[in-house]
C-alpha cells in the first residue's frame, strides 16, 4: 500500500515535469525573441 | 592556521589548474565525436549501446524532445533503484542479510541518487546491500553525472551554433560521457585506492577480537569501486555512513587530496571545454577565474573560522593555538588524520562543488565556518559546482550579468554573439529562482510544523541551521549532511525529496529552453558597444551578480541561523 502511495506521488512530480517542459515551450514566444535595436 | 594546510590548499589549486586545459580538450573532443585514443578502443561498445538500445546517434533533437528524453530516462532510474532497494532482501549480494528499505526512505533515496544529490538518510553500512550499493547507487552516480554533463554541454551549443534547432542528441551525449570520461578515470582511480587501502571485496562484514579482547565488527564491501564515483559524479554518497571521515573511504591524507581532486575536476575543465567550444578559450577562463575568486573568499572563511577555534573555549582558558603538541583549531568533530586544514579544505571543496562527501562533521564547525558551507550551496553551487550543474548555474548568471549591464547602458543584452531577449531571461529567471524556493519553503515549513521540529538535536539558532542546512543541501543537489537533525522520517524524507526534485529539474528544463531558443538564433558579430566579456571586468561583474543575488536572497535566513550563533557563541550561550 506505502508502495503504491509513493510510486503516485513520483507519478505526480514527473506529471508535473512534463507539463513543466510545455509550460516553457508555450512561454518562449516569437515574440520574446524581439529586442531593442 | 598552519604552513601545512595553506601547502595542502596551494598542491590541491595547483594541480587542479593545472589539469583544466588538458582534461576540457579531452571532453569537447569526446563531445564532439572526435575519434581520442579512448574512442578508438570503446568505439564498439559505443556502436553496441545505440544498436541495442534503437538509437540513431546521426539524429539530432529540439530542446523539448532532449528534455522529455532526460525527464524519462531519469524516471526509469528512479523506478529501478527504487525497485533495487524495496527488493533487496530478495536479491543476491546481501551477506548481512539487510531487510527490504523503507518505502519512504527508498523513494528518497532513489530521487536522491538520480537527481545527483546523494543525500542519505541511512547509514549505508547498516542499510543497503552490496546489490543495492553497486547495481543501485554507483549505477545511478554514473548516469546522473552524464546527464549534468549532457545538460551544461547544450547550452554551450547554444552559444556555438548559429540558427540550427536541435541541441544534440540525449542519448549519445550521455552514452559518450559515461563511456569515454566517466570510466577511463574511475577504474585506475579506483584500484589506486584498493591499493591505499580502501576495500574492495564481496565477503560480509568481517569479526574481530579487538587487542583489549572485544569482539568488533568490521564493515567492509565494494568500497573502491563506488568511492571513486561518488566522487568524481560530484555524487558523494559514502558506503559508509561517515563517509569519506571513515579509514576505509579515505585511508590517509595521500587519498584525502586525490579525492577532493576527483571532486574538483570535470567541473573545473567543463570551463575550459566550453571555451574551446564558443571557440575563444579566454571566455572559459573567465569563468574559472570568477569560480576561483568565489572559492577562495569561502576557503580563507572557513579555514580562518576553524582555525581560530571555538570561542566558549577561548573563554575557559583552553589552549586552542597549534604548536608541538596539537594542530590547533576546532577539533572537533574532525579527523586528526586531516587536521583542521585539510577538512576545511574538504568541506570547502564538497560543498562548493555539488558533491556532499564529507571527511569532517559539518555540524560541529564554528557558527562562521557553516555560514560559509551554506553560502557555498546557497550560491547556486556554482564554484566549479557539480559536474555539468556548476558550469551551467555559471552560465545562467553570466546571463543575469549581461542583462544588468545591458540595462545599465540601455542596449539589449548580447554574450558570446547571441541577443539575450525575454526569453532567455524568464527562463534563466525561473531556472535561478527555483532552489531559493525550495530552499527557503522547505526550510520555512520545517521550521514551524511539529514534524520538522521533532527531529532536531539543538535548540535556537543552531538548530534552525541544522534545518536550513538540510533544504540547501537538498535543492543545491549537493547531499552532505550537517547532521544534528534525525531526517529518516516520513516528513524529511518526502519534503527533502520534492526539494531535490525541484533542485534538479525545474533548473534542467529552463536550462535546455535557453539553449534550443539560443541555438536557433543567428550570431550578431561584437560591435563597439558590445560588453567585453573576456576580461577581469566581467569576472569581476559576474562576482558581483553572484555575491548579490546570493546575498539578497539568503542573508535573511543565515542571519536567523549561523550569524545569530555566532553573536550568541561570543556572549556565551550555547545550544
Amino acid at each position: 500500500m506505502l508502495d503504491l502511495l509513493m510510486l503516485g506521488l513520483l507519478a505526480a512530480v514527473f506529471a508535473v515535469a512534463f507539463r513543466y517542459v510545455h509550460a516553457c515551450v508555450a512561454v518562449t514566444t516569437p515574440e520574446g525573441q524581439e529586442h531593442v535595436p | 592556521m598552519t604552513w601545512e594546510g595553506w601547502t595542502q590548499i596551494a598542491i590541491f589549486a595547483a594541480v587542479v589548474a593545472a589539469l583544466v586545459k588538458p582534461l576540457g580538450f579531452y571532453i569537447e573532443r569526446v563531445l564532439a565525436g572526435e575519434g581520442t585514443w579512448v574512442q578508438r578502443r570503446l568505439g564498439p561498445i559505443e556502436g553496441a549501446v545505440y544498436r541495442l538500445a534503437g538509437v540513431d546517434p546521426a539524429r539530432e533533437q529540439a530542446w523539448p524532445a532532449y528534455a522529455t528524453s532526460l525527464l524519462v530516462f531519469n524516471l526509469a532510474g528512479i523506478l529501478l533503484l527504487y525497485a533495487i532497494l524495496r527488493l533487496q532482501a530478495r536479491l543476491p549480494l546481501n551477506p548481512e542479510a539487510l531487510p527490504a528499505v523503507a518505502p519512504d526512505l527508498a523513494l528518497n533515496t532513489a530521487i536522491s541518487f538520480a537527481t545527483n544529490t546523494s543525500w542519505q538518510a541511512y547509514g549505508g553500512e547498516t542499510t543497503l546491500s552490496y546489490l543495492s550499493q553497486m547495481a543501485g547507487i554507483a549505477v545511478q552516480s554514473f548516469l546522473s553525472c552524464a546527464v549534468g554533463i549532457a545538460v551544461a554541454i547544450t547550452l554551450v551549443r547554444g552559444f556555438a551554433r548559429c540558427s540550427v534547432p536541435t541541441i544534440g542528441n540525449f542519448w549519445v551525449d550521455i552514452t559518450r560521457i559515461t563511456l569515454y570520461i566517466l570510466l577511463p578515470v574511475s577504474i585506475p582511480v579506483a584500484l589506486f585506492l584498493a591499493w591505499q587501502g580502501v576495500p574492495q571485496t564481496f565477503a560480509a562484514h568481517a569479526t574481530v577480537t579487538t587487542l583489549d579482547g572485544a569482539t568488533q565488527i568490521l564493515a567492509r564491501g565494494p568500497v573502491a569501486s563506488q568511492d571513486v564515483i561518488k566522487l568524481l559524479s560530484g555524487d558523494g554518497g559514502g558506503f559508509f555512513n561517515a563517509n569519506s571521515a571513515h579509514p576505509f573511504e579515505n585511508p590517509n591524507a595521500v587519498t584525502g587530496i586525490v579525492e577532493m581532486l576527483l571532486i574538483f575536476l570535470v567541473g573545473a575543465a567543463l570551463t575550459n571545454t566550453f571555451g574551446r567550444m564558443v571557440r575563444d578559450e579566454r571566455q572559459g577562463w573567465v569563468l574559472f577565474a570568477a569560480m576561483a575568486a568565489l572559492f577562495t573568499i569561502g576557503l580563507a572563511t572557513l579555514y580562518g573560522a576553524e582555525s581560530a577555534g571555538n570561542p566558549a573555549f577561548a573563554g575557559l582558558g583552553v589552549d586552542q593555538v597549534a604548536g608541538a603538541a596539537q594542530s590547533g583549531g576546532n577539533l572537533e568533530g574532525k579527523e586528526v588524520r586531516f587536521g583542521v586544514g585539510q577538512s576545511s579544505l574538504f568541506a570547502a571543496v564538497t560543498t562548493a562543488s555539488s558533491d556532499g562527501a564529507v571527511n569532517a562533521m559539518h555540524d560541529s564547525f564554528t557558527p562562521l565556518g557553516g555560514l560559509a558551507l551554506l553560502a557555498n550551496m546557497m550560491l547556486d553551487e556554482v564554484i566549479v559546482g557539480g559536474p555539468g550543474s556548476g558550469l551551467f548555474g555559471m552560465l545562467l548568471f553570466a546571463l543575469v550579468a549581461v542583462f544588468i549591464a545591458g540595462l545599465m547602458v540601455g542596449r539589449t543584452p548580447e554574450y558570446l554573439g547571441k541577443k539575450i531577449t525575454a526569453n532567455e531571461v524568464k527562463m534563466t529567471m525561473l531556472a535561478l529562482l527555483s532552489v531559493p524556493a525550495a530552499i527557503l519553503g522547505g526550510a520555512a515549513v520545517a521550521s514551524v510544523v511539529p514534524a520538522g521540529l521533532a527531529g532536531l538535536g539543538n535548540a535556537g539558532p543552531h538548530g534552525f541551521s541544522e534545518i536550513l542546512y538540510a533544504f540547501t543541501s537538498a535543492a543545491a543537489t549537493n547531499g552532505s549532511a550537517f547532521a544534528g537533525l534525525s531526517v529518516n522520517t516520513p516528513f524529511y524524507n518526502l519534503g527533502l525529496a520534492l526539494a531535490m526534485f525541484i533542485g534538479r529539474f525545474m533548473v534542467v528544463v529552463p536550462v535546455l529552453c535557453i539553449a534550443g531558443t539560443l541555438a536557433a538564433k543567428r550570431s550578431v558579430p561584437a560591435s563597439a558597444g558590445t560588453l567585453p566579456t573576456t576580461g577581469a571586468q566581467f569576472a569581476g561583474l559576474l562576482v558581483g551578480v553572484i555575491v548579490i543575488v546570493g546575498g539578497l536572497t539568503f542573508l535573511p535566513a543565515l542571519v536567523l541561523g549561523p550569524v545569530a550563533e555566532h553573536v550568541a557563541l561570543i556572549a556565551g550561550s550555547r545550544y
